[in-house]
């Protein structure tokens, strides 16, 4: 078993109520931060930690800090990304629900360190209990005075605002949050300028997921060299992994990166439900597939990039051999298009083209021609969407063309899947 | 100055470019073109559309937004390689795959940007066999406003012209994704006074007039250049005709006064132009009290009886909406023969008399740190304004509003109810005083208090010290001033020292043209001395001063000529012993009159107009006039001739000689001075940016673009500046990568329409030919065309057809030639 630096408190019975988390350690960091760092030094303390941050990009969480004006001249905001929508991944979830201290804690580290008095948490509209446990987690923290006025006796004030979503995908990418929280549609902006720089209400703005906030408490507690000592050369630590799809054992493993998706899938998942492994998607619904020949590649960002995918939200999806491809891409880009915000012309067409064309495919109605068809409009809508999100839509049915073609080609041909296929030959 | 110049290369031109420039702009100075759709100059780039795609080399994403994408010191940028026409070619066919393309009923075809550009750079066929989207045809979103969901292409220009442009709420974007619909606020309607603008703002055919819709087709149009005749602010407009008709109104972009957008008001104007209640034909009242038609010169015959022996007994009323030439006829009609000392306009109890000098510009109010609203309410009066108001607001002004309660007040910083000239003296007093107090340093950004739902103070200190604080001010008064005991308030303003302009006293102006009318002395006091050249032109011209325009209405006169205005319907207005009216629709006036003389409307005739602040601009004929009607100035010149006069000027043009010749106030003003854009506001729908030729690239100069705004080479209707690339006779911009129709026809042998010399010949009976304009006509395949290596038998024309792109390779001509012989009907010659 791995070192646990998140869910390490996670199992003690009542670590959600603000005693028990303070009697197992809870607030240490934020009393060590407060009382021993200046907010310049903790932030090379967090870049000495090689924390880096766990929305998806893996960008170097000092480092992003380090980039917001000193003094500004205006209010400096820290909105936390807990708009968790990435189909498989239920990370941000767990840690709202069982370990909301450890977030505020986190939270009021790094607004010290960055120089912050008015944080967001953007939760998921759908995280309904999430949002009652913050609430009452927050109104604990101020009691107790970790967060609100003069925090600890020090001159740092916080207030934190829990502030519910509506339902939409996009909301999770930094500026549609941005722009969702301030009671604007939630489109994505134009960058530049950065949030660093220019983020919400026009002010500078640090936004970090849930669990690289979470992250922090521990690292203050048992030292950034500790940390750092963890995972891989390049990308430190541990980090939670949401396993789910054909598994025995689906759930929220923490495991130090570069241990292998094997190691995830048999000794974590307890291996492969209902048949052989067909495909993994190693970074949530957003990332390319692997195939079992992937198996031993590491769950840490630069192995899985090598091996053509990314490691994204830490969403783990298995796939087993009696799933098709076809289908699957189908409902994978069925949710990109409903959660198409609509602003850019390529994803918001192009993915409804995608669906349409896979819909007639999978009713039997495919042509031949249909596979150039759907390669070209991947192809056209890769790399000329506004946001992230068209191109996500295209990953799943690009690495599938590349590694199951045959499930495509059977359906253009024949109008029925290549599993069904078989077994009609099996009958005859 | 080398500083913030940026060097890039576009299409391996070199060029600088001042820092911050976007590319698409930095294209178009050189005249490549990159086509956009959600991309406007005078709105926030949000890169929505991604039509503009190029390719730009060493960077993360290749492909960048030219709309969005600043220049960097040594980019290199490509809008014809591979993978930018593809990328092009991509975004256009998503565009068009849910498209209904039914461009055959559209109100857009013909000046379509998405046709243009599928056209240009779009796939010749459709890959997408699956179920479009649909939706309900026609929805009225607005009053005036009817709304094509299925033709819309989520450019959201229209939405962020009410949240940017107008601030207010109007159209938003409904649901997400690929269900997203442009629509409004549930139960409200879209009834903004400037709603008009996202007509032309739409690239396509979604948003349409209703009082347009399925009226006119853009290519039988022609485009006049026209100025507002609604407000005094000289909104400058295009004119729309077809087959003699005004079908609609456009803004037409003059930074210095409208910013390109026109108000509702003004662009519905031109309805009363065609309405069934026109005075069409002289009428005098008969023995019955009744009017009936007589012919005009009965009717000059029956004034000129009228004309009473003591010619102070005469009045001449002028209306504003009437051009400098119309006053200057009526004044020498006044003045100058009947020698009558009453010769004033509507207005002229506004006027500050000649001596005040107003240095405020309606361009002011953009780099205005303080907009000072001084009892008056542009918002009501002078719907442009506003939109020039919130132009300033949105740039760094703070809004002040003083006495009465402006309808603006909800995005006012500052608001002081009260009456407005004691509330005034009581503020100069506050600002003459000396002050010690330093100011601080740090201003947070201002919180936009149209977001805070309208911040207002009754704190009057902090307005003052906002007002010290400023370095340019604009004081926004309207009417009558001297009503509002504010007569001083251009004085006031001076020993402030804000009479810099553009910035210091706007006067806004009831009416249309009184600034004009009052630079020609239409007013009671005559100005003796500065009209020496006046009296001694026309010898014995009365030079006393006159009634006023309300003593006039009073019936002081025992006659009145009333020219373009109602005096009767003002307070305790009484009819003279004898009242002449001409008028353009019956009003309190035409009730009472006993001569009505039908009078021409302003698209009726070449004018000049001076507008509130002073800009001088000229208004194109645009149709004929309608029925009898003329012109006031002609009609005065008809009267003058028949009291004895002689070598009277003939035309407008001619006209406006003799007021250059002789008014101190326009010396030396001619038609001429109208030639050249930039020295006056005035601008023909310039033939060099409509089909702007392909300069020398290698030898591109840097400078300013001439005009800074939309130089529509490859925009079209949706463009501020002018729709319809396609004028007849002019010839349409080359198109990089597509060869000239009239090269492909030269290849053929075939005598391309735009290349004819002479226009084809009408049938007999044909409708009358007015210059340059050839009605929809059925030319007989024998018809005289100009001799040329035409095949025989064959009258298609290649390449110019209803946009459809013809590519016809050589070898077929044969083949086309033989079925053409086969077939010998006719073909439409004329139509484009």
């Amino acid at each position: 078993m791995s070192t646990l630096v998140i869910t390490e408190l996670m199992d003690i019975e009542g670590i959600d109520g603000i005693d028990t988390y303070v009697k197992n350690k809870g607030y240490e960091g934020l009393k060590k931060a407060l009382k021993e760092y200046t907010p310049d030094e903790l932030i090379e303390y967090v870049k000495a930690s090689g924390l880096r941050g766990r929305g998806g990009a893996g960008f170097p969480t000092g480092l992003k800090w380090s980039f917001v004006p000193k003094n500004p001249g205006k209010p400096k905001y820290l909105c936390v990304n807990c708009d968790e929508s990435e189909p498989g991944t239920c990370k941000d979830r767990d840690m709202v629900t069982y370990l909301p201290h450890q977030l505020l804690e986190g939270i009021a580290i790094c607004c010290y360190a960055v120089g912050i008095n008015q944080a967001f948490i953007y939760i998921r509209g759908e995280m309904l209990e999430g949002y009652e446990i913050l609430e009452k987690a927050v109104e604990e923290a101020v009691q107790r005075n970790f967060l609100g006025d003069n925090i600890l006796g020090t001159d740092f004030s916080l207030d934190v605002v829990v502030h519910r979503g509506a339902g939409a995908y996009i909301c999770g990418e930094e500026s549609a949050l941005l722009s969702s929280l301030e009671g604007e549609r939630g489109f994505p902006r134009l960058k530049p300028p950065f949030p660093a720089v220019e983020g919400l209400y026009a002010c500078p703005t640090v936004i970090n997921n849930v669990e690289t906030l979470s992250t922090l408490p521990a690292i203050m507690r048992k030292g950034a060299e500790w940390y750092s000592s963890l995972g891989t050369e390049r990308s430190k630590g541990t980090r939670v992994l949401c396993l789910s799809g054909h598994v025995n054992k689906p759930g929220n493993y923490e495991l130090e990166l570069g241990a292998s998706m094997r190691h995830l899938i048999e000794e974590c998942g307890g291996g492969v439900m209902g048949g052989e492994l067909k495909a993994i998607i190693p970074g949530g619904a957003s990332a390319p597939m692997l195939t079992k020949e992937h198996l031993d590649v590491a769950l840490d960002f630069e192995a899985i990039a090598a091996a053509g995918s990314m490691a994204g939200s830490g969403a783990v999806i298995v796939i087993n051999d009696k799933t098709c491809i076809v289908k699957t891409c189908l409902n994978l880009d069925q949710f990109f298009e409903e959660e198409s915000c609509g602003k850019c012309t390529p994803c918001r067409e192009g993915t409804k083209w995608l669906v349409d064309i896979l819909t007639r495919m999978v009713n039997g109605h495919g042509r031949p021609e249909d596979i150039d068809l759907l390669k070209s409009v991947c192809n056209n809508i890769l790399g000329n969407t506004f946001c992230p999100l068209g191109d996500s839509a295209t990953s799943c049915i690009m690495s599938a063309f590349k590694y199951f073609p045959e499930e495509f080609e059977h359906y253009a041909h024949h109008g029925c899947s290549i599993l069904e296929g078989k077994k009609e030959m099996a009958k005859s | 100055m080398a500083d913030d110049l940026v060097n890039i290369t576009i299409d391996g031109h070199q060029m600088a470019v001042p820092k911050g420039t976007l590319l698409v702009e930095a294209a178009r100075q050189i005249g490549i073109e990159i086509p956009v759709y959600c991309y406007h100059p005078k709105m926030k780039p949000v890169g929505a559309c991604r039509v503009c795609l190029v390719e730009v080399e060493n960077q993360r994403r290749p492909m960048m937004p030219a709309c969005t994408t600043t220049v960097m010191p040594d980019m290199v940028v490509h809008t014809r390689s591979d993978n930018a026409v593809e990328a092009r070619g991509a975004v256009l066919e998503f565009l068009l795959i849910n498209h209904p393309l039914d461009c055959p009923v559209c109100d857009r075809a013909g000046e379509c940007d998405l046709q243009d550009f599928t056209q240009k750079y779009g796939n010749g066929n459709t890959r997408f066999i699956e179920q479009k989207r649909h939706f309900a045809k026609s929805k009225q979103v607005g009053k005036n406003v009817v709304l094509d969901r299925e033709r819309c292409i989520m450019c959201q220009r229209c939405v962020r012209f009410c949240e940017e442009i107008a601030m207010e709420e109007g159209l938003v974007i409904v649901d997400r994704g690929n269900r997203s619909e442009i629509g409004t606020f549930e139960g409200r309607s879209f009834d903004s006074k400037f709603s008009g603008n996202v007509i032309e703002l739409c690239p396509v055919g979604a948003l349409t007039a209703k009082t347009y819709r399925f009226e006119s087709r853009p290519w039988e149009q022609q485009h006049y250049a026209g100025i507002c005749n609604v407000s005094s602010l000289g909104v400058n407009i295009t004119v729309d005709v077809r087959y003699d008709e005004v079908v609609r109104l456009r803004g037409r972009m003059n930074d210095e006064i409208d910013d390109g957008w026109l108000s509702d008001k003004c662009r519905y104007s031109h309805l009363a132009i065609h309405s069934d209640d026109r005075i069409l034909s002289p009428m005098v009242r008969n023995d019955q009290g009744q009017l009936t038609k007589v012919s005009w010169a009965a009717a000059l015959e029956r004034i000129v009886q009228a004309f009473p022996e003591n010619a102070s007994q005469i009045g001449l009323a002028v209306g504003t909406r009437l051009s400098v030439e119309d006053g200057h006829m009526l004044l020498r009609l006044g003045r100058g023969l009947l020698k009558t000392p009453n010769v004033v306009h509507e207005h002229e109890a506004e006027s500050l008399g000649t001596n005040t000098t107003l240095t405020g510009r309606v361009k002011g109010c953009d780099a205005a740190d303080v907009i000072l609203c001084l009892g008056s309410d542009p918002a009501k009066s002078h719907h442009d304004f506003e939109l020039r108001i919130k132009k300033g607001l949105r740039n760094k002004a703070r809004l002040i509003c003083i006495g009465e309660q402006p309808a603006l007040v909800g995005y006012a910083d500052y608001q002081v109810i009260g009456v407005a000239s004691e509330l005034w003296s009581k503020l100069k007093k506050e600002l003459k005083k000396e002050t010690t107090e330093e100011e601080s340093g740090l201003r947070f950004p201002k919180p936009r208090p149209w977001e805070a739902g309208g911040e207002t103070s009754q704190d009057w200190d902090a307005l003052v010290k906002e007002i010290r604080g400023a370095e340019n001010v604009l004081v926004v008064v309207s009417g009558d001033i001297a009503g509002q005991g504010l007569q001083d308030v251009a004085r006031d303003v001076e020993d402030l020292g804000w009479n810099t302009a553009p910035h210091g006293v706007i006067h806004l102006r009831s009416g249309v043209n009184p600034v004009g009318h009052e630079s020609i002395g239409l007013i009671p006091e005559w100005d003796e001395d500065g009209n020496q050249a006046l009296a001694k032109a026309w010898e014995g011209m009365n030079t006393d001063s006159g009634l006023s325009y309300a003593e006039m209405c009073r019936g002081k006169t025992e006659m009145l000529l009333a020219f373009g205005c109602n005096p009767l319907a003002q307070p305790e207005s009484k009819k003279p012993k004898f009242l002449v009216q001409a008028a353009t629709h019956p009003d309190e006036t035409t009730e009472k009159a006993d001569v009505v003389l039908p009078l021409s409307m302003w698209v009726e005739y070449n004018g000049v107009y001076i507008s509130t602040d002073g800009t001088v601009q000229f208004n194109r004929q645009a149709i004929l006039p309608l029925g009898e009607a003329q012109p006031a100035w002609s009609i005065a010149r008809e009267l003058c001739l028949r009291l004895g006069a002689s070598d009277l000027p003939e035309n407008p043009r001619a006209v406006y000689s003799e007021v250059g010749s002789l008014h101190a106030a326009l010396a030396g003003a001619t038609y001429k001075d109208f030639q050249t854009p930039g020295q006056y506001h005035w601008s023909y729908p310039q033939q060099a940016d409509l089909g702007m030729p392909r300069p020398d690239l290698s030898a591109i100069p840097v400078k300013e673009p001439d005009m800074p705004m939309w130089m529509p080479a490859p925009l079209t209707g949706s463009t501020v500046e002018g729709a319809g690339r396609l004028h007849r006779g002019q010839t349409p911009p080359p198109v990089p990568g597509q060869r000239d129709p009239r090269e492909i026809a030269k290849l053929l042998g075939l005598n391309h329409p735009m290349d004819r010399t002479a226009p084809p010949a009408l049938t007999a009976g044909g409708a009358e030919k007015k210059d340059g304009y050839i009605p929809l006509r059925v030319v007989p395949s024998t018809s005289a065309e100009p001799a040329g290596p035409t095949p025989a038998g064959r009258h298609h024309e290649i390449g110019v057809g209803p946009r459809r792109r013809v590519a016809v390779p050589v070898a077929q001509t044969a083949l086309l030639e033989a079925s053409d012989a086969a077939d010998n009907t006719t073909e439409d010659g004329g139509e484009e």
